[in-house]
């Protein structure tokens, strides 16, 4: 019985029953909830949560490209398609090796290679997660040499052998001639039964059995072919791609692979990709996984972390979508993925045509290095080396017996001459040259008679002019080259001061600037000589003054230093790098050109210098006289650097080449205001003015010739575009890419 | 339910009331060992039970403080504390966003959140209006339209405010308070339908308008997640595509393969977080009967659950304690908000019944909503669960609400 109640209290009681019944039903449906959730599906979950597996999938950065200034691509990426095969999978392979063997033409003896490839993966199946049966399918390129296939107009027809693999042109048994070649005759076997044309080294084949073997020949046709290397292929990639359900457990999968595709030219500048070893691995394992390329040397190298890119990161859980069910990917609440940035372009400074001109002047050479640069702002034209090698090689098919082959080479392909240190010889002078000037040592009048040697210590120190050159001022001993001159300078210096002057002045012993590997050469000075040797004699001066002895610069060194001197003064560091582009053009990052240091010697000082390095080449007593030509004024310097070597077991030839003179010429031109400095070293060349000199001035003559080609067209042209203010960075190569970021909110 | 005065009883609380209290130490203990437990899965969060502990004194404190203070003070100060709610709310608005949104205020060194502290507010301001409509006006019939224009308007300015912080799910539980208070007092039939004809109006236009797309995804999510995820399917072979073309070196336009990445990425993330309770779903269901034992809960150890500490704190439990620890802490609440109930009964005058009915709703409705949506029978609308989940301003703000409980209790037994 409700006693009296406060105000309007009463009327409560009715919404106090709704609101408890409420409140309970809402909790019994909670409750209900849980049981739902952890009771009646409790074990699901569990064995869904087992199910499910946090993946971290890389999203793969493309590499960027390599271009000349100009923007001839030098290297770039295709795609290259692997067989691979998942031996947990797999399920029937001998049917596949067999269906394999057919689809894709394999000779007995790869036959037998695919299958035990097949064989040794299903036979261990933990040990192999993944088996490469079969790399590079043909599909767009070559996969000998990357170069893009064509569509052959007609269908091929060729009769194949089973057992070498070898594809034979059928022919009539009264062709005489080669029907590719028609001017050479083929040599037909004893038998009659194949021919063989040594032009174009083909085979033919007049029977129905294969002449090295005998094996019964098959009809095959083909619908592409490389333009380069002539060979005749099918769409590989295609034809198995549609047999792939048939066979469980094998896929293909597709990477990116590097083109080089002027090859050989720019193979020491370009460099070359190599795969990931256990000590990248090691050192950068946020960087790189199995089977990655990176750079090995040169501009690939050099300038690694820009080409590559940032991997991007996705984040997903793998689980059924319902217990049991197949496996979904989700993204993971909290996670963000992580953008992948695709690697930067790298424009160098280089000049394809300059490129070509050097390797069209030394292609008779054995062994040496050209490198061509503008005075102005440092920029490596043109890098060159012989013998080169191919850099397709290394990232396509290198069998072990071409490795052993390149590495075996004496003339060393692999090295990059043009920043490998050799003796320098007499373009070595200008470094008592400007020292002996500065110091006051010398003057335009000093003059020392040169009667053919240089007694000191004991010791008679010979001038290349046995005779004597007579008197000699600064002028006439660059022009003649006179040894005596230098003797005396070195030894009014010292050696201490010709290292301080040629490594503060013109950068010898000091790294270029280039940025790719180089060897800083060896400038000795007292201490050297006396750590090394344990012993210093005032005589090692001496030799030191003309480039003997132990001093050692590269041909990008030499450079450099005639650079400064053509320019008026300025040493500036050698630049290869021209900008850093994104994949639309966009400019990243432009280097600076960079002056070093300003050489010492006042104006007039260096006219004199470079008027002795003019008649060099223009007076007729010049060392290098006889190289000069119309249309361009040269000034330059030859060298002539004793530098015998011995090897064990080598040839009688090449113990001979071994023991000859290093050729140098130096030359810039045009000679009054000068443009473009070359330099050319030949290993072992024999006479600087008479071998190095020549195919100096040939390169700067073909320099010119373009250049009046074009005439109207500025030879050195500056794509540059969208440069704006942020973008122009001042010299750090540490400075990040600067790309800017997706933002994620 | 009513004693009489006779009975003039020492303690000035019957034996529920010691029950409940000892039920809300035990809610309290639960948090502080579950938050220690998130702490372990997550060493980022390291010391957050320790700050919660704070928090949980100085809401004691307060609570405190409010039972013993006479409770026409908060008649008096119930508008007043309405309006300072409201400054705060519009203060916060102008605030740096944390998360894409601005919820907090910095003050001595903590931050705040006014909307927490609102809820008080409201319930206060709503509680005097109707008391004075009916002690001072004498109103006895029950609300129509017309009479409810100033309790809306009380309601819906600061849940307008909320909403635009933007906290949809604080919102909403604003609303489900006041309307608990409304119906409480009583609204004519006529009035509910023609009410709930508007808001089933304003809902599509809502839906349009007002809601953030995140917002929008997470409810069709929860409602039809196939559509959802048939989007992020197409966007993600969009990006694909263009990828590959970026990748083969044909000419791609930047600026599209941007906005379709941007595009892409957050729809992930929508759909990841909106994979939320689909997770918690797991992590609760795969604790079983006894739960996998304290810190051995695998689902967190896997990270998938971002907001551990806040809104998915029952997960945890769940995971670790099974259906017993999940039944337990039911009954917890549920006892907690049963007593809750009873209170409305002992106010002496209507605007201590309200106050009561206010508080029941907060408590009620927030666990309600969090539990829900936890176990993925509501859309994921962050709403945080009352005394578990971490967060200062909404624990010392459930404290004062059930400090001020304790006070009626206190004075009406004596």
């Amino acid at each position: 019985m409700p006693v009296r109640s406060p105000a309007g209290l009463v009327e409560y009681r009715a919404q106090y029953r709704w609101a408890a019944i409420v409140i309970t039903l809402f909790f019994l449906v909670l409750f209900a909830r849980f049981f739902l959730l952890q009771i009646v599906h409790g074990d699901e979950f569990r064995k869904h949560q087992e199910d499910s597996r946090h993946r971290v999938t890389r999203v793969e950065a493309r590499r960027g490209r390599i271009l000349d200034r100009n923007g001839k691509v030098m290297a770039f990426n295709v795609e290259s398609h692997d067989l691979v095969m998942f031996p947990s999978k797999t399920k029937s392979p001998e049917n596949t090796a067999e269906r394999l063997r057919r689809l894709l033409w394999l000779n007995d003896e790869d036959a037998e290679h695919l299958r035990d490839l097949i064989m040794v993966g299903m036979e261990n199946p933990g040990r192999y997660d993944k088996v490469v049966i079969r790399k590079h399918l043909a599909n767009e390129y070559c996969p000998f040499d990357s170069h893009k296939l064509v569509n052959l107009p007609m269908l091929e027809e060729r009769l194949w052998c089973s057992q070498c693999g070898r594809d034979l042109e059928s022919i009539a048994s009264n062709e005489d001639r080669c029907p590719h070649d028609r001017d050479h005759r083929l040599r037909w076997n004893a038998d009659h039964m194949g021919a063989h044309c040594r032009q174009c080294d083909r085979e033919f084949v007049a029977a129905s059995a294969c002449p090295h073997d005998g094996m019964a020949l098959q009809e095959r046709k083909y619908i592409l072919k490389c333009p380069e290397c002539s060979r005749r292929y099918n769409n590989e990639k295609a034809i198995i791609e549609p047999f792939l359900y048939e066979m469980p457990g094998f896929t293909i999968e597709t990477r990116l692979r590097r083109v080089y595709p002027y090859r050989n030219v720019v193979a020491h500048v370009t460099g070359y990709l190599g795969e990931v070893n256990k000590k990248d691995l090691d050192r950068f394992p946020e960087r790189y996984v199995q089977r990655d390329r990176v750079g090995r040397s040169g501009v690939e190298r050099a300038f690694e972390r820009e080409l590559r890119g940032t991997w991007g990161k996705r984040y997903r859980i793998q689980e059924p979508m319902e217990p049991g069910g197949p496996l979904v990917e989700l993204p993971v609440p909290g996670r963000v993925d992580e953008p992948m940035i695709n690697g930067a372009t790298v424009r160098l400074t280089l000049d394809m045509d300059v490129q070509e001109s050097l390797r069209r002047a030394l292609r008779y050479q054995r062994s040496g290095a050209a490198v061509v640069m503008d005075t102005e702002t440092g920029e490596v034209l043109g890098m060159y080396s012989t013998p080169s090698f191919d850099p397709n090689r290394w990232s396509g098919r290198l069998t072990r017996q071409a490795h052993q082959m390149i590495m075996n080479n004496p003339y060393t392909p692999m090295m990059n001459k043009a920043v490998t240190a050799y003796a320098p010889g007499s373009v070595y002078k200008i470094v008592p040259a400007i020292a002996g000037l500065h110091n006051g040592v010398i003057d335009f009048s000093t003059e020392v008679e040169c009667m053919g040697a240089y007694v000191f210590g004991g010791r008679k120190f010979r001038c290349h002019n046995r005779i004597g050159h007579g008197p000699m001022s600064l002028v006439h001993s660059l022009s003649h080259s006179c040894d005596v001159y230098y003797y005396w300078l070195g030894e009014q210096l010292g050696m201490d001061v010709l290292h301080s002057y040629a490594t503060e002045y013109l950068g010898f012993g000091r790294p270029s600037g280039i940025g790719i590997g180089e060897s800083t050469g060896v400038v000795p000075n007292k201490d050297w000589h006396r750590r090394k040797e344990r012993v210093w004699m005032p005589g090692f001066t001496l030799s030191t003054a003309v480039g003997q002895k132990d001093v050692r610069a590269t041909p990008l060194q030499v450079t450099r230093a005639f650079a400064a001197v053509a320019n008026g003064g300025d040493l500036v560091r050698a630049r290869i790098v021209k900008q850093f582009e994104d994949l639309y053009g966009n400019v990243i990052r432009v280097p600076q050109s960079v002056v070093d240091t300003k050489l010492p010697i006042n104006a007039d000082e260096l006219a004199q210098i470079r008027e002795g390095l003019w008649r060099v080449v223009n007076d007729e007593r010049g060392t290098a006289f006889n190289a000069r030509v119309d249309g361009i004024e040269i000034a330059g310097k030859t060298g002539t650097a004793e530098a015998a070597e011995r090897k064990a077991g080598v040839s009688e030839e090449l113990s001979r080449w071994l023991k000859d003179d290093h050729a140098w010429f130096v030359g810039y031109a045009p000679a009054r205001n000068p443009e473009v400095v070359v330099t050319v070293f030949l290993e072992h060349g024999h006479s600087g003015s008479k071998d190095a000199a020549p195919v100096a001035v040939r390169i700067l003559k073909d320099y010119f010739a373009r250049r009046a080609q074009d005439a109207g067209v500025d030879p050195l042209p500056n794509p540059i575009t969208n440069l704006s203010k942020d973008s122009v960075d001042d010299e750090n190569p540490e400075q990040p890419i600067n790309r800017t970021p997706i933002d994620i909110e | 339910m009513m004693r009489t005065s006779s009975t003039k009883n020492k303690f000035p609380l019957v034996r529920f009331d010691w029950i409940v209290l000892a039920v809300i130490v035990a809610i309290i203990a639960i948090g502080l060992l579950n938050l220690r437990n998130v702490d372990f899965y997550h060493p980022r969060f390291q010391l957050l039970h320790q700050a919660q502990l704070k928090w949980y004194l100085l809401g004691m404190v307060a609570a405190v403080m409010v039972t013993f203070v006479d409770i026409h003070l908060f008649m008096r100060l119930a508008y007043p504390l309405y309006g300072l709610g409201v400054v705060l709310l519009v203060l916060v608005l102008f605030a740096d966003p944390i998360n894409n949104s601005r919820r907090w205020l910095p003050i001595f060194g903590e931050v705040i959140q006014p909307s927490e502290f609102m809820k008080l507010g409201i319930v206060l301001a709503l509680a005097r209006y109707l008391h004075d409509e009916r002690h001072e006006h004498g109103q006895t019939d029950r609300h129509s339209l017309r009479t409810l224009v100033w309790p809306m308007l009380i309601m819906f300015a600061p849940v307008i405010l909320i909403f635009a912080e933007p906290d949809l799910g604080t919102a909403i539980i604003v609303t489900l308070i006041g309307f608990s208070m409304i119906f409480y007092e009583g609204v004519r039939w006529r009035s509910i339908l023609t009410g709930l004809g508007i808001v089933a109006l304003m809902f599509p236009l809502a839906w349009k308008f007002a809601l953030h797309d995140y917002q929008k995804a997470r409810v069709l999510v929860w409602w039809a997640p196939e559509s959802l995820e048939k989007k992020v399917e197409v966007l993600k072979e969009q990006e694909g595509a263009l990828l590959r073309a970026e990748r083969d070196e044909q000419s791609v336009q930047p600026e599209q393969l941007e906005r379709i990445q941007e595009e892409h990425r957050k729809l992930t993330r929508i759909l990841g977080k909106a994979y939320q309770p689909r997770q918690a779903k797991k992590a609760i269901g795969s604790g079983g009967f006894y739960g996998k034992g304290g810190q051995q809960a695998v689902q967190q150890r896997q990270g998938a659950l971002p907001e551990l500490h806040t809104d998915f704190v029952i997960a945890t439990w769940g995971e670790e304690r099974g259906f017993i620890g999940a039944s337990l802490l039911l009954l917890l609440y549920y006892l907690l908000v049963y007593w809750l109930l009873r209170v409305t009964k002992i106010g002496r005058n209507r605007f201590e019944a309200l106050l009561a009915i206010g508080i029941s709703a907060t408590v009620f409705w927030q666990f309600f909503v969090n539990v829900g949506m936890v176990t993925g029978i509501l859309p994921v609308v962050g709403v945080a669960l009352p005394l578990l989940s971490y967060g200062g301003s909404s624990v010392v703000s459930t404290c004062i609400g059930l400090g001020l409980m304790y006070n009626i209790v206190i004075h009406r037994r004596s």
